[in-house]
């Protein structure tokens, strides 16, 4: 690739749909004594053309002769050709199976070609098809040229301008190659197709046997027959003679083309066969010597020589390659190289109003004259200047271009910002007693609601809705996650439409109701609104509000109930429990016997009752001198809300006031893990007697059937046998399945009774393995995850063997002995209501013994799974 | 460049497909007669001057038309005679990126310029397609257009038609008064053009579209009335004599080509023939072509819309002086004082 580029002199296409090659082109003077060399062009179609190159934009008069001959053009020399004058230059045409010579005539006004003459092959035998020639005075004849065509099975026929000479077979031709005639050595090289190069001298060829199937000459037709008997002449001189070759010297290449010249060595007299292969170029002496040889480092398609004026040798050369340049080369130097607008197959050096112009031609016929260029090639870089720039539009451009960079290098997705926001405001103070009648619940429902006053506890919660898009959203459903303890007329609701900007939010009132058959386990409830945005996006927002203590429970004058406790030692002085509990006191209303003992004793009443009929108290003791509090209570289940309120307060209190070394933990030496057993075993023994229930039922149900179906055949018999008591069997059968359907609906609501404080101790027994162990908030999560307090019991898998499952997991996992927990290697076993509880019982107990010993449940040694026991022995 | 063109006229100039025009008036981009609407293409970039601007490339049977969506100011006609080559290239596109783009090199007023337009809908070969078939038919068909001399137009004494082309007279017994003596010859009158064959040279012949004449006339001369045919001053503005054998013929010839050229100088057969792969009949019907507003805006500045579209930097060619350089061997462009081509190849080539 060069920096420069060719400039075209002159230039034209010739030909329309017609293909060339690198012997279509001739440039030399048609008449002897022109100062302007003339264009020869013949294509493959058989078109000939003589043109005459003029400089500037082509012209209609540039072309001289345009004529049709019929049959394909092989190939064009410029010669001595014609016999009649040495001063005529004869333009000799290779067709397949003829050669013609013609002669331009200008002297009638306008340009014209006559024939001189032609040769038609013709043999005896076989065919003899033309494939290349070449010329040169051979024989040492310094007036004449001869012409010496080479055929497609490697014969070479000799003609003397109008006679036939010789026919000859050349040594081990396959496929001809390029064929040049050297004067100074009165002989032919050849390339073979054994990638040699082959010298024939003249005189041997001419002086070897005759080949029988050579052409005969058809006699020149157009000028009368000068000598015909030459041929035989030389024959009888050296006869017997075979064909041989003077030398030859394997190039290992395929050869393009071959020229004639004093290139490689300075001031010699001898001439070098110059030959291009598909990848070098060699120079070889007259003698067969390689002199040269170089690699080429572009795909050579064409070359010439001409001449050198500085005189170091004759020649320079150029080469022209497929890739639209060519080179120029001075020995073996490269001295130039030049860009060029197509990849040309011939290139001739010739004078023409300017000395030394390079004539290419190209394979679709586009010929041009150029000389070497000397800027340095432009590259088509764009002239900014050449447009008035509209800036209004730059403008905008920039500003939407800064617009898509800002949006794409935030890598977060950015959240839309039309959304819902919600927002619950919940009342500080009791409301009062709501109507009965205003109620529309079913039955069941209202029978739970905890009755006050003639009418129904309730709380009234105002929750906003503000959508922040433009527009109106329609259609938001409005979803309710109520925990157990409360009640409320509709868990799920839809908004028709909601508007959205600046509008004032719109305002739902939900009304809560108490429970009286379920322990709070938890007050908080959240609210999911989902809708669909302008664009048919899904999105959902949510928001989530604790209700009121004062929601689950009242204070009562302090009480004695010491069945179950547990004790929280802090680091810091007490807190008044008045302080702490304000609400629940202000709730209170004053009352006295409260008031006096508050600050360090307060007794919570739940709205639930036992199975007896007594209400459930919760009552937390403050000690006067430590910060130590103590949470107690009849019934194990009540002690959990209570106390995780008063964990909570605990450390909401001094998070407000400032206290950020605050702790708290369990000081007793055991976990009341025998009372969370007795639970476990209530709630297990209730699944059992469920299922005992049902199965009654099933069987109770099956007869009940049987009696219906026998009754029926009976009933249906014309000759009805008597009933035998089979009415009595069957209303005692349904007396019985009434029954048992009573026993499995109430042992349905003792399970969920027992469900319910079985969640609430686990959380207790959770809360307190947390305070004692001092677990972090991630090994908590992964416990609770495990231990779960959510206790849901259906007929497929009961909390029980859940819960166990999870444990043998901790323990063969991050709690294994000797840390093998990467396997993984835990069977994952099918769940099967177990026979008892004592399995589990056993788990839970090594899990907190492993707890208890410093094992360590996430964190720590980076991604769970290799939990290894510290601490330990 | 003109902006006014006596089309229609016989013996105007038709520079559609002989020139390149840049941002012309929209009146210009109508197609004349005789040419017509070979392919339209929408969205289409002009890579080269307008990175960015979609527009409409138009291939009509002369030439390509560019049109700016937004401007219909800004546009592009590049007549097919103008052009070099054309290749298929990958190109850099503000609105595509990379890309395949056709890339036209051209030469028109001893300047190169160089196109490059680019598809804007994906994997579409269309704009390639088109625009490569209709120019090689307008390159083979060069003898509906181009005067031509010398050339193998005449077989066995008759003239070689082309594919559109009929004959309407054959005149035989006429003279060329080109050269002292006179040729006796054969006239052909066609559709297409003029013909004249010497009887003794079939290679002495003139052919001569009725686009590239200017005007005919029957003068005197010093062999008698004559008919004068004068071409084009663009294609050389020949002047070609000829004398018919029955004097009283002359009158008769001179009106039928007077009339035929009155018809195929203004509505001539370009001879540029197409046939469309997927004919779509129903699409022309319903196409509404680009109204513009016939608001011409005198441009006072020189106009270098063109600038942007160099091949060579703007260094025109022919203009440099030629010198031989005694070292290479060769014809080169004359160096500066003090340069010579060795030193200059030798720091290019470093």
């Amino acid at each position: 690739m060069s920096l420069f580029r060719a400039k075209t002199w002159w230039s034209t296409r010739v030909g329309t749909d017609e293909e060339f090659d690198t012997a279509s082109l001739q440039v030399g003077f048609l008449e002897t004594n022109a100062d302007k060399a003339n264009v020869v062009i013949g294509s493959l179609q058989g078109i000939l053309r003589v043109l005459a190159p003029s400089g500037g934009d082509y012209t209609v008069e540039d072309l001289l002769v345009e004529q049709d001959l019929g049959e394909p053009i092989l190939g064009l020399l410029l010669g001595r050709f014609v016999p009649a004058g040495e001063d005529l230059v004869g333009i000799a045409v290779l067709h397949p199976r003829k050669l013609a010579v013609y002669t331009l005539d200008a002297s009638a006004g306008t340009p014209s070609l006559s024939l001189a003459y032609s040769h038609t092959f013709q043999t005896n035998s076989g065919s003899f098809t033309a494939c290349n020639m070449t010329s040169g005075p051979f024989g040492g004849d310094p007036s004449r040229d001869h012409i010496l065509v080479q055929s497609m099975d490697g014969r070479v026929a000799c003609y003397e301008q109008d006679a036939h000479s010789f026919t000859r077979r050349l040594l081990n031709c396959l496929v001809p190659g390029p064929i040049v005639y050297v004067a100074r050595t009165d002989s032919f090289v050849t390339a073979t197709s054994t990638l040699c190069l082959e010298s024939y001298r003249y005189q041997v060829l001419a002086g070897a046997q005759d080949d029988p199937s050579g052409p005969v000459d058809g006699g020149a037709a157009d000028v009368p027959v000068a000598s015909a008997s030459s041929p035989g002449r030389r024959a009888s001189v050296t006869q017997r003679k075979m064909v041989a070759t003077d030398w030859s010297v394997c190039l290992g290449e395929q050869v393009i083309d071959i020229k004639i010249g004093k290139f490689t060595t300075p001031g010699a007299t001898q001439v070098d066969v110059l030959a291009v292969g598909a990848s070098c170029l060699f120079g070889v002496s007259e003698s067969g010597d390689i002199k040269m040889q170089k690699k080429l480092d572009f795909d050579p398609a064409a070359m010439t020589l001409f001449d050198n004026p500085r005189g170091d040798t004759a020649h320079n050369m150029i080469l022209t390659s497929f890739d639209d340049s060519m080179y120029i080369f001075r020995r073996q130097q490269m001295v130039w190289s030049a860009k060029l607008t197509s990849s040309p197959v011939a290139v001739f050096v010739a004078d023409y109003e300017h000395r030394g112009m390079v004539t290419t031609l190209d394979d679709s016929g586009l010929l041009s004259v150029v000389y070497l260029g000397t800027d340095p090639a432009v590259s088509g870089a764009i002239v900014p200047e050449a447009k008035e720039i509209d800036y209004d539009d730059v403008d905008e451009e920039h500003r939407k271009l800064l617009g898509i960079i800002r949006a794409s290098q935030s890598d977060a997705r950015m959240e839309p910002r039309d959304k819902i926001i919600m927002r619950a405001q919940v009342p500080r103070v009791p409301e009062a007693p709501g109507a009965l009648e205003d109620l529309d619940f079913h039955d069941h429902v209202l029978q739970k609601c905890v009755r006050q006053d003639n009418g129904m506890l309730q709380l009234t919660v105002k929750l906003f809705l503000a959508y922040t898009g433009s527009g109106s959203l329609s259609d938001v459903s409005v979803t309710l996650d109520v925990p157990e303890c409360a009640l409320v007329k509709e868990k799920a609701f839809s908004v028709s439409s909601l508007k959205g900007g600046t509008a004032t939010p719109m305002i739902i009132d939900i009304v809560f109701y108490a429970n009286a058959f379920v322990l709070p386990n938890s007050n908080e409830v959240s609210v999911q609104a989902m809708f669909l945005t302008g664009s048919g996006e899904p999105r959902a927002s949510s928001c989530k509000f604790e209700l009121p203590m004062f929601f689950s429970t009242r204070l009562i004058p302090p009480i004695k109930e010491p069945a179950f406790k547990f004790k929280l030692d802090t680091n810091k002085p007490p807190v008044m429990l008045a302080t702490l509990f304000d609400d629940m006191v202000y709730v209170s209303g004053g009352e006295p016997e409260i008031e006096n003992s508050s600050n360090y004793v307060l007794s919570f009443r739940y709205w639930v009752e036992d199975e007896t009929q007594v209400p459930l108290n919760a009552t937390i003791l403050l000690s006067k001198n430590a910060g130590r509090y103590r949470v107690q209570s009849n019934y194990l289940p009540a002690l959990w809300f209570v106390g995780n309120e008063l964990c909570k307060r605990l450390k909401k209190y001094f998070e407000a006031t400032g206290g950020s070394d605050f702790d708290m933990w369990y000081d007793e030496p055991h976990l009341p893990l025998q009372d969370f057993y007795n639970c476990i075993d209530e709630h297990f023994s209730a699944r059992v007697r469920l299922n005992e229930t049902k199965s009654l039922l099933n069987d109770c149900a099956q007869q009940f059937r049987t009696i219906e179906k026998r009754l029926l055949v009976r009933f249906k018999d014309r000759n009805a046998v008597p009933l035998q008591q089979l009415d009595v069997v069957m209303a005692e059968t349904y007396h019985r399945l009434m029954g048992l359907a009573d026993d499995v609906g109430n042992t349905q609501i003792l399970l969920g009774t027992l469900s319910n404080n079985l969640s609430c101790v686990t959380s207790l027994v959770l809360i307190l393995i947390k305070l004692k162990f001092k677990l972090d908030e991630e090994s908590f999560r992964v416990l609770k995850a495990h231990l779960s307090p959510v206790v849901n019991d259906n007929e497929k898998v009961g909390w029980e063997e859940a819960t166990d499952a999870a444990m043998t997991y901790l323990l063969r996992t991050v709690l294994a002995k000797k840390g093998g927990g990467e396997g993984g290697a835990v069977a994952a076993l099918e769940l099967q209501m177990p026979a008892d509880t004592t399995k589990l019982k056993k788990h839970i107990s090594i899990v907190a013994d492993r707890l208890g010993k410093g094992a360590v449940l996430a964190g720590g040694e980076g991604g769970g799974g290799g939990g290894e026991e510290k601490g330990g022995e | 460049m003109s902006p006014q063109d006596p089309a229609g006229s016989p013996g105007a100039y038709i520079w559609q497909d002989r020139e390149i025009r840049f941002d012309c008036h929209p009146r210009n981009l109508v197609a004349r007669p005789g040419e017509y609407v070979i392919d339209s293409i929408n969205s289409v970039e002009d890579t080269k001057g307008n990175n960015g601007e979609r527009g409409s490339l138009i291939v009509t049977n002369l030439r390509i038309i560019w049109a700016s969506h937004k401007k219909s100011h800004t546009n592009l006609s590049i007549g097919f005679n103008t052009v070099l080559s054309i290749t298929i290239r990958k190109a850099k596109s503000k609105l595509r990126g990379p890309t395949s783009a056709l890339y036209i090199m051209t030469k028109f007023a001893s300047s190169r310029f160089e196109f490059i337009f680019t598809s804007l809908v994906k994997s579409s070969p269309r704009l390639f397609t088109s625009v490569q078939a209709v120019l090689r038919a307008y390159e083979t068909s060069k003898l509906y257009r181009d005067l031509k001399l010398r050339g193998s137009i005449i077989r066995d004494m008759q003239l070689v038609l082309l594919p559109l082309e009929q004959v309407y007279n054959r005149v035989p017994d006429t003279w060329n008064l080109s050269s002292d003596q006179g040729n006796l010859g054969c006239f052909f009158i066609t559709n297409v053009r003029v013909v004249w064959h010497a009887n003794l040279a079939q290679n002495f012949n003139v052919s001569v579209p009725y686009m590239q004449i200017k005007s005919v006339k029957v003068k005197e001369s010093k062999f008698g009335r004559a008919l004068v045919i004068e071409t084009q001053p663009k294609c050389g503005g020949y002047i070609l004599g000829f004398r018919l054998h029955p004097p009283e013929q002359l009158d008769v010839v001179h009106k039928e080509i007077m009339s035929l050229f009155n018809i195929f100088a203004q509505n001539p057969v370009f001879g540029v023939d197409f046939q469309e792969e997927a004919e779509q009949p129903s699409l022309d019907q319903l196409k509404v072509a680009r109204v513009d507003d016939d608001v011409e805006i005198v441009d006072t500045d020189a106009n270098d819309a063109f600038a942007a579209y160099y091949a060579d930097g703007g260094q025109g060619e022919g203009e440099t002086e030629i010198t031989f350089d005694t070292d290479i061997g060769l014809a080169t462009e004359s160096l500066p004082e003090g340069y010579t081509m060795s030193n200059l190849w030798t720091v290019a080539g470093e």
